[in-house]
């Protein structure tokens, strides 16, 4: 079965960011963690598009209280989560009211990759306005990776002539100098216990 | 690339130039013209979902509006009311309450009428309770009359020029309107105040045209009857044009749905655009917003073709495609930005279809037929996985054809 | 007018600033790293030189610090993983932090901004150790070297984002 193109969370806010306003996109939460993910999503929306960012579930929210924080304000960005649960009859009704969710700050849908069939089937203007913008969330991209950290701690050795072990036993003395480079070294190492 | 938001408010694309006025053959002047000409006339505009009906309804509203002699009142009746709740009378409410809002300014001018402006109040204070309830109405959110006459005022100098929902474009002025909430209304109570705006509004203008946006968004034609139904007798009754969008299932499918749209005098179909590279309509809705600059004619004929001539996926690929190249760190579009995207719509389109499902696209595919009796098939078609080019044209939307697993060859 | 008056002035300033830096917090590591990359994009839009933030900027968490990295850890001259700019300088960089409630204290950092071949001096430095030294005339807890290694400088700028904003629009424009 074909899959929906990944996207680490800082793409999915250039994405918004390049758009302006009156826009929607779908991500798709992550089997596991989505909570940890949504934060993630959430804070890195708010980091970089300096605007606040809001979480509304759709599994609790009346029409009249959707409707209400949709538009309370208007401007900033706001995510929408929705379950695999999360009923017919609920993506029906807020097909229905599309027109009444339309707002300047961006909106995304955050939901289970299992929703995505009943969003087409029950709510196909809410999908027609997302279109192709649907993502699985991806690997952030920016995590430091072994070969980077590896590479990294073999320049400081070089660079001062001394090894990671030796480090590590003038941290645990107290004799290392305050410089910056040796803070680096010991979180590279692991070891940020000692600084 | 902000020319290319398939989700911009139509009227802002249709003040920034950006609409090919003359994509669907001036249909929204027919829809007008009758409106106009035929005081009382109802009229369907059908189509499926993204396939411009808003555009052409504001289009609509802006052309009536030019007449000068005609008052236009465009109701997104989704944004006002919870349609999935049974709500008889919440047309009517909504179309009492737009006219009260727009009557003031239009009347005060050139010089005021106490008299009149008395028994507007009263009527008004009518509509509010019909479409609120007695209990329901919240004073701190509705305007009373005189925080609304102020409002109107600075409105009416937009009367005449195209600004469809003049209220909300007044910002700070009034809060948001609570939606109309469901209620058992007896048709007959609204009667009377209507009946008091149109014999001032008949004063000075010749006919009001109300334009009722939204209702296509119930899917099934008895959703669609049981809410409408009501509300568009009386509004035929005190000869009010009435120009509406309808589900398509109105016009495909079950019999019923035929026997709404005898209800009315015209039904417009307004369908999907076939790609054809020498015609290029599909390809001037991009030029309108300048894909040259973004794109060569191969890719956005690729686009046109996938976008299957749906308006919205046309523009939203366009859209993504500049996005993918941005995001790629690519000059322009490239031919792998607009495959990226199309994939994406076709995969979007394809969760959730079952195999036998997949096996009517293929049928279609290979044999061109589709009976459009079959509730399975109008599923296909409510969802845009079918597309619609005539009453006899049916086809599998091509960016999800581009992605459906094909059946193993029997025998290979 | 002695160096033992200097260094007890040195003194009052370093300990000033020490518990300035002590005082400040910043979000969760994680924000931070959001905030900056989002800063560099947004600088990278601005300029002809391509820089892509994603594949510059690093992140490494263990043990309730962070540490935040652009560049090489010592510059040896021009890399690909270096921020570049117009003006044909280069900017590599390290920033730790410490989780601290639910947020994050300073640690250290280093913002070596390496001026075009031929340009005087060849290098600013933005410094902040990890703690004070003893000699805090030598070697205040937050300098900037002006392109000598044995020169430092007192430093007010303990913000991160205020040393970005230095080296973007005040040094790089300056070229």
């Amino acid at each position: 079965m074909p899959e929906f193109s990944s996207q680490p969370f800082v793409d999915i806010a250039r994405r918004l960011d390049v758009r302006g306003g009156h826009s929607w996109l779908a991500v798709l939460s992550p089997p596991t963690d989505s909570a940890v993910a949504l934060d993630a999503l959430q804070t890195e929306l708010r980091s970089f598009l300096q605007v606040p960012t809001r979480v509304l579930s759709l599994e609790t929210l009346t029409f009249e209280e959707l409707l209400e924080a949709m538009q309370q304000p208007s401007d900033d960005v706001v995510v929408l989560a929705a379950g695999a649960d999360l009923a017919p009859d609920t993506w029906s009704s807020l097909d229905l009211m599309r027109s009444a969710l339309e707002r300047t700050g961006p909106t995304v849908l955050w939901m289970a990759p299992d929703a995505v069939a009943r969003l087409t089937e029950f709510a196909p203007n809410i999908r027609s306005f997302i279109g192709p913008s649907i993502y699985i969330a991806g690997p952030d991209g920016g995590l430091m990776g072994e070969a980077e950290r590896q590479h990294r701690l073999k320049e400081l050795e070089q660079h001062y002539g001394l090894s990671s072990e030796e480090i590590v036993r003038r941290a645990e003395s107290k004799e290392l100098p305050p410089e910056p480079h040796f803070v680096e070294w010991l979180i590279l190492l692991g070891r940020g216990d000692l600084v | 690339m902000r020319a290319f938001n398939p989700t911009a408010p139509p009227g802002d694309v249709i003040e920034a130039g950006l609409v090919c006025e003359d994509l669907q053959r001036f249909l929204f002047r027919n829809l007008a013209g009758r409106a106009d000409l035929e005081p009382g006339s109802q009229q369907l505009l059908v189509g499926g979902v993204g396939s411009g009906k808003t555009t052409e309804l504001l289009l609509a509203e802006r052309w009536l509006r030019e007449q000068g002699h005609v008052l236009p009142l465009y109701i997104d009746i989704s944004a006002e009311t919870d349609l999935s709740s049974v709500n008889s009378g919440s047309l009517l409410a909504s179309f009492g309450l737009h006219l009260a809002q727009r009557l003031p300014a239009d009347l005060q001018a050139p010089t005021p009428n106490p008299d009149r402006s008395e028994r507007l109040k009263k009527a008004y204070n009518k509509v509010r309770e019909y479409a609120y309830g007695k209990e329901e109405i919240l004073s701190s959110h509705l305007a009373d009359w005189d925080r609304m006459m102020q409002v109107s005022m600075e409105a009416f100098r937009h009367v005449f020029t195209f600004q469809p929902q003049v209220v909300r474009n007044i910002p700070g002025k009034l809060k948001p309107k609570p939606p109309i909430p469901a209620l058992s209304r007896d048709i007959q109570e609204i009667r009377a105040p209507l009946d008091e705006f149109l014999a001032i509004a008949r004063e000075i203008l010749e006919d009001i045209v109300v334009i009722f946006d939204g209702l296509d968004r119930l899917l099934d034609p008895t959703k669609f009857w049981s809410v409408a139904h009501q509300d568009l007798r009386l509004l035929r009754e005190i000869k009010v044009s009435v120009v509406a969008t309808a589900p398509i299932s109105v016009l495909f499918g079950t019999s019923l749905g035929q026997s709404v749209a005898d209800h009315f005098d015209r039904v417009h179909h307004l369908p999907v655009i076939a790609f054809d590279p020498e015609n290029g309509s599909l390809r001037s809705v991009l030029e309108k917003r300048h894909a040259h600059e973004l794109m060569s004619r191969t890719e956005a004929d690729t686009i046109c073709r996938y976008s299957g001539g749906v308006l919205r996926d046309l523009i939203s690929l366009a859209r993504d495609a500049a996005e993918e190249a941005y995001i790629s760190d690519h000059h322009s579009v490239t031919a792998a930005d607009v495959d990226k995207v199309v994939r994406q719509l076709g995969v979007g389109y394809l969760r959730g279809l079952g195999p036998e499902a997949i096996k009517i696209l293929f049928d279609l595919e290979n044999s061109g037929s589709f009976r459009v009796d079959q509730p399975a098939n109008v599923e296909l078609l409510l969802t845009r996985r079918v597309l619609e080019y005539s009453s006899t044209d049916f086809r599998a939307h091509p960016a999800l054809l581009s992605v459906m697993p094909r059946p193993e060859a029997k025998g290979a | 007018m002695t160096v033992e008056r200097a260094r007890k002035r040195a003194e009052a300033l370093d300990s000033k600033a020490h518990l300035e830096i002590g005082k400040l917090r910043f979000g969760p590591p994680h924000r931070v790293f959001s905030e900056i990359r989002a800063y560099l994009f947004r600088r990278s839009e601005e300029m002809d030189a391509r820089n892509n933030p994603t594949q510059l900027l690093k992140l490494r968490q263990a043990n309730g610090i962070a540490l935040i990295a652009l560049g090489p850890t010592i510059d040896k001259g021009p890399s690909p993983e270096h921020f570049q700019f117009d003006s044909g300088a280069r900017l590599s960089f390290g920033l730790t932090l410490r989780e601290l409630d639910r947020g994050s204290q300073l640690v250290s950092f280093r913002y070596h901004y390496h001026l075009p071949e031929s340009r005087s001096p060849e290098f600013f430095r933005f410094d902040l150790n990890e703690k004070p030294h003893e000699d805090p005339l030598s070697e205040p807890r937050c300098h900037l070297h002006p392109g000598l290694e044995d020169v430092r400088i007192p430093l007010p700028l303990h913000d991160p984002f205020d040393v970005l904003d230095r080296i973007f629009f005040v040094l790089e424009e300056g070229l």
